[in-house]
């Protein structure tokens, strides 16, 4: 049942719950869908029996009418178990919540951090269902408001985490826990289900649990170098003639300011003017106002400041000819 | 666990429901549910009680009681119960003679003979849950004053 009264008093119940909860989870839900809570099941069986005049007259039973009672479950689950994070960009770090009971249910979601001074009070509902933090999509939800449920619906809920806070690295656990109440399986609030009957406590406790680590990514940037040869010939021996193409890959993990990447052109050999490029574009060799230079003894790309966000790695690519 | 409050449910639940009677022969429609109760040595029972409240999952018992108040036999009694929507079928009570079971209705057999339309067009076989009605037939003339009673077992979806 939705917003009725919280189970703050029961705090401490829970918590020595913890463990229960945890091995129960597991329970496999039912294959079929269940019964809503408030459902009446009604039981009639009909009769038919020869009579002393040879008819056969039918005639029906009492009804006997069931209440299909709320039941309160819960499951959530972290998008990822374990994620790394880049410089200070905005981590997104997802919870599905899944009502597995079969009512409709206001739920409490309860944010918290291993680390200390890591704000988690920015919460989003993933709107559009895509999976991916979207700030004009996905509706922010208000610390402590409550999460609505239809029996069996899913929602994916985002912790938003300024990923410069998190130091070291740190887990997010997030808590959804039945405001109509929880604790252990059969506990029964009266009168406090959909429909106006019971709400049971199901094998999940009404209450889950579920942590995200994050950690911050080593923050050095790599380079590496490769080469092919083509000669005169159309081998790749390197002898006289043949051009050298050397490709140097620089991999970013994060924001990245001021980034130079030089490159002698190796003695016994010449440059090939023209060559320099950078990703799928050429440069110029001269000084001028895109990224590169290139000149008898070197190459040069500046790149300048590196976005967070941006593309994880760039490639430069330069010819030369052995003498 | 076992509060109180759930000791008055059952007390309450379990007032007697009128049977309807045409005549001699009257039918009475109950359902029960599995009680669990642990004694105070720690060994836990396992009891039928009248029950009007359940949560999906769990098992359900229907019985129907039947009884001749006249002074004749009565013969080709057939029994029919259309499964409530939101019960599944599972199986004969213990105490309790098998039911013919149907999944339209209309043809009864035992659940290894009987198929299910796929949405593909083509059939399957069916299982508890598909059933929609059970049925009994009484081979044999319920006399004077006798009763008896049939049930099965059923669980909430």
């Amino acid at each position: 049942m939705q917003a009725r009264k919280d189970s703050g008093g029961r705090i401490g119940r829970k918590a020595a719950l913890r463990v229960v909860v945890s091995a129960t989870a597991l329970v496999a839900t039912p294959a079929f869908a269940a019964t809503p809570a408030g459902t009446p099941i009604a039981n009639t069986a009909t009769l038919t029996f020869q009579a002393a005049d040879g008819s056969s007259p039918a005639l029906t039973s009492n009804t006997v009418t069931l209440q299909a009672a709320e039941i309160l479950n819960v499951t959530i689950a972290a998008d990822a178990e374990a994620r790394t994070t880049r410089g200070n960009e905005t981590v997104a770090v997802g919870f599905v919540v899944t009502n597995t009971g079969n009512g409709t249910e206001d739920y409490t979601l309860a944010i918290g951090s291993a680390a200390a001074g890591v704000a988690v009070d920015r919460l989003a509902v993933d709107s559009d269902g895509d999976g991916v933090y979207s700030a004009t999509a996905d509706q922010a939800l208000a610390p402590g408001a409550a999460l609505t449920l239809t029996p069996g619906q899913v929602v994916r809920v985002f912790v938003l985490v300024d990923a410069a806070q998190i130091g070291g690295g740190t887990a997010i656990s997030a808590r959804v826990t039945a405001r109509t109440g929880s604790g252990a399986a059969g506990t029964t609030f009266p009168a406090a289900g959909d429909g106006g009957g019971d709400a049971i406590v199901g094998a999940t406790g009404a209450t889950a649990s579920a942590t995200s680590q994050l950690s911050p990514t080593a923050g050095l940037p790599t380079l590496t170098k490769s080469q092919s040869v083509l000669a005169p010939d159309g081998s790749a021996r390197a002898i006289p003639g043949a051009i050298v193409t050397y490709r140097l890959v620089a991999g970013f993990v994060g924001a990245t300011r001021g980034v130079v990447i030089d490159d002698p052109v190796p003695a016994g050999t010449s440059y090939v003017p023209g060559s320099l490029r950078l990703d799928d574009a050429t440069l110029t060799d001269a000084g001028d106002t895109d990224a590169g230079t290139a000149s008898a003894t070197a190459i040069r790309v500046a790149l300048g400041d590196v976005a967070a966000d941006g593309a994880g790695s760039r490639t430069i690519q330069f010819s030369v000819k052995i003498q | 666990m076992f509060k109180p409050l759930r000791l008055a449910i059952l007390s309450t639940s379990a007032v007697a429901l009128p049977a309807l009677a045409a005549g001699p022969l009257q039918v009475e429609s109950k359902v029960f549910a599995e009680q669990k109760t642990r004694a105070a040595d720690g060994t836990v029972r396992v009891a039928l009680a009248p029950v009007r409240r359940v949560v999906p999952g769990d098992r359900v018992t229907f019985i129907l009681a039947y009884r001749n108040t006249g002074a004749q036999p009565i013969g080709n009694v057939v029994l029919d119960n259309p499964v409530p929507k939101g019960i599944a079928y599972r199986a004969p009570a213990a105490t309790s003679a098998a039911p013919e079971l149907s999944v339209d209705g209309k043809t009864y057999g035992s659940l290894a003979n009987l198929r299910v339309a796929t949405a593909t067009g083509t059939t399957r076989a069916a299982t508890a849950d598909d059933v929609t009605h059970v049925r009994w037939r009484l081979a044999r003339p319920i006399t004077a004053g006798a009763q008896g009673q049939l049930a099965f077992e059923a669980v909430l979806r």
